[in-house]
């Protein structure tokens, strides 16, 4: 069973989203997350919020299986993308995390140059070629709002920029491959108020094509941003709903204590 | 994020800069302290320019009697001791016959440390990557320590081997079969020796010596490549060898230039090893595999014999090769430095600047 692969520029809107069904993370026999089920609705902007320890991150990172390179991580139950388990047996990783892509918590561009840093991946997955591939980064670039600052260096070292212009390189990066899903881990934790502005802004018009999950520490943040909802505490799912409800009106009292901010 | 760094050579802060003011309060133990770690401070730039120092004034002589031809002739003789007769040069007196030209010794050194650094550069890091990245974590521990090990090795004892063992078997076994890529590749062209004495020999054992130094470095430095950085390129669906290629490679590049200075020093200067596996020759190698002598394995060799001159010109000839050696190994130091210094100026830290 292998992911199709959609082509750069004619994405169409997702359909079905991400389910994650009966979702266990161990680690060295420790549960981090516990049978976690949750549908992350297609084109949706999803916010993972909760407590530090919550588990998070831990459930973003099974979703492009990235617990698959730390020893003493087992993963059980499935992640469903676009109708296909990530976990299967004959799946493709590689074309899952073409499909999948993520955003870390600190800026991580590859040691190469600005433009290198956008077109390898998609050189390496064979969706652009010697001849098209500086289109590509072009576009990915203007996608993200960076092209006016590097045009002229292009081929100068990425760390020469800014902490939120080297974010914004990797969201290119990212979005270079077409994915399908992005996952954001904390993506402005890091940055200045104008360009987690401009992040928010991208996410939101991102999501009319893709599936997006964020996880945040910052509620505001998840309050503006978001369409859903999930609140994990300990491993768990306490309550997944619309942003509206979650912030308005939440169903569970642990919800009401941690938007009011009496639990952290 | 601001990064607090102690520069070294700086204001000393606050108890220190109390202690250093008021001197006379010190306790005897502070005072001793003082001193020890002045003079041990001292003793190696000391020792490093009174090695030049003896060693330029030791050469001089030999410098004005052989003039240009150091560099450009292969005839070296410590002259005949034992005939009447003496040869003078610019106003210096040496043995009749007596010629310092270093040629041989030069091309010998660097030919010998050169294809040794050629060769274990690849070996190391590509061994080190392998052991990182696709080796069972289990495996990598005792791999490593044997991989460190090899740097133990006392010299004499790789020299022995190459010369009763792995000599012979390359001459009887692989030379043959090199010699015959010659058809390709003209280098391979030639003959050897039977037990293998010769450049190439001595290049290999130089290769085994030296691969422990790059490796360790190697091995230090691609451990310290963010995992961040890695975990980049993997959420990018990249294969690991992708991933050693656009984020491990560019982060330990400096590293391995250095280290593979430091190997290149190491080789320049190799002595008894060289000595019992090079054969020797006193000419430039007519082949790759042909016999012939590096600076440090012929002071080795002659240095005792240049004793009986009585005109005390042959061990001032010893001094110039030996202050030749220094000042390449000087070179290959000081590059290194300049070409890290250049590098790492295109600083790769990730999640910087934010």
């Amino acid at each position: 069973m292998q992911l199709a692969g959609t082509n750069v520029g004619t994405q169409e809107a997702v359909s079905e989203g991400v389910s994650v069904e009966g979702l266990t993370v161990k680690f060295r026999g420790t549960p981090l997350i516990e049978g976690i089920s949750n549908l992350f609705e297609p084109n949706k902007v999803t916010a993972i919020v909760g407590p530090t320890g919550c588990g998070k991150t831990t459930l973003l990172r099974s979703i492009n299986r990235m617990h698959d390179h730390v020893a003493g991580m087992q993963v059980s139950g499935k992640v469903v993308v676009e109708g296909v388990n990530v976990y299967g047996a004959d799946v493709n990783v590689r074309e899952v995390r073409r499909r999948v892509g993520m955003l870390f918590q600190r800026p991580n561009p590859f040691p190469r140059s600005i433009a290198e840093n956008v077109g390898l991946a998609p050189r390496a997955h064979g969706l652009a070629n010697r001849g098209n591939v500086r289109d590509l980064v072009q576009e990915q670039l203007t996608t993200v709002g960076l092209w006016d600052a590097v045009s002229s260096r292009l081929h100068g070292s990425p760390f020469g920029l800014s902490g939120g212009q080297q974010q914004l390189l990797c969201l290119a990066r990212t979005l270079a491959l077409s994915p399908d899903v992005i996952l954001l881990d904390e993506p402005t934790s890091a940055l200045d108020p104008d360009t987690t502005d401009h992040i928010e802004q991208l996410m939101k018009k991102l999501s009319e094509r893709m599936t997006v999950l964020i996880v945040t520490h910052n509620l505001a943040q998840a309050s503006r941003i978001s369409d859903n909802v999930l609140f994990l505490m300990k491993g768990n799912v306490v309550e997944a709903t619309s942003a509206r409800t979650f912030f308005h009106d939440p169903a569970d009292e642990r919800s009401r204590a941690y938007v009011s901010g009496r639990i952290g | 994020m601001i990064l607090v760094r102690r520069r070294a050579g700086g204001p000393p802060t606050g108890p220190a800069r109390v202690a250093r003011t008021r001197s006379h309060e010190l306790s005897t133990g502070d005072r001793v302290l003082q001193w020890v770690s002045g003079v041990a401070a001292t003793i190696p730039l000391a020792g490093l320019l009174f090695i030049t120092i003896i060693l330029v004034v030791w050469a001089i002589p030999a410098i004005i009697y052989s003039g240009f031809t150091v560099f450009t002739s292969d005839k070296f003789f410590i002259g005949s001791f034992y005939n009447p007769n003496f040869s003078s040069v610019n106003g210096i007196v040496a043995p009749y016959g007596a010629s310092y030209g270093a040629l041989t010794f030069i091309v010998g050194t660097l030919t010998s440390s050169l294809i040794a650094l050629v060769l274990a550069v690849p070996i190391s890091v590509g061994g080190v990557l392998m052991l990182s990245e696709w080796i069972p974590r289990r495996l990598e521990g005792p791999l490593s320590t044997f991989l460190e090990l090899l740097a133990g090795i006392p010299s004499v004892v790789f020299g022995f081997w190459g010369l009763t063992v792995f000599g012979p078997f390359l001459g009887a076994h692989i030379f043959p079969a090199l010699s015959h890529l010659g058809v390709i590749l003209p280098f391979f062209k030639g003959s050897w020796a039977y037990n293998g004495q010769g450049l190439l020999t001595a290049s290999l054992v130089l290769t085994l010596m030296i691969i422990p130094i790059i490796a360790s470095t190697t091995r230090q430095l691609v451990k310290r490549v963010p995992v961040l950085a890695s975990e980049g390129a993997m959420a990018l669906g990249m294969t690991k060898y992708e991933m050693v290629r656009v984020v491990t490679i560019p982060y330990v590049r400096t590293g391995i230039i250095a280290s593979a200075l430091l190997g290149w020093g190491r080789a320049l200067g190799e002595t008894i090893a060289v000595l019992l596996i090079i054969g020797m020759a006193n000419n430039p190698p007519v082949n790759i595999y042909g016999t012939t002598s590096t600076l440090a394995s012929t002071i080795a060799a002659d240095l005792d014999s240049a004793f009986s001159d009585g005109t005390g010109m042959a061990v001032r000839a010893m001094a110039m090769l030996g202050l030749l050696l220094l000042i390449m190994s000087l070179i290959t130091n000081l590059t290194g430095r300049l070409v890290v210094r250049r590098i790492s100026s295109e600083a790769l830290p990730v999640g910087r600047g934010v």
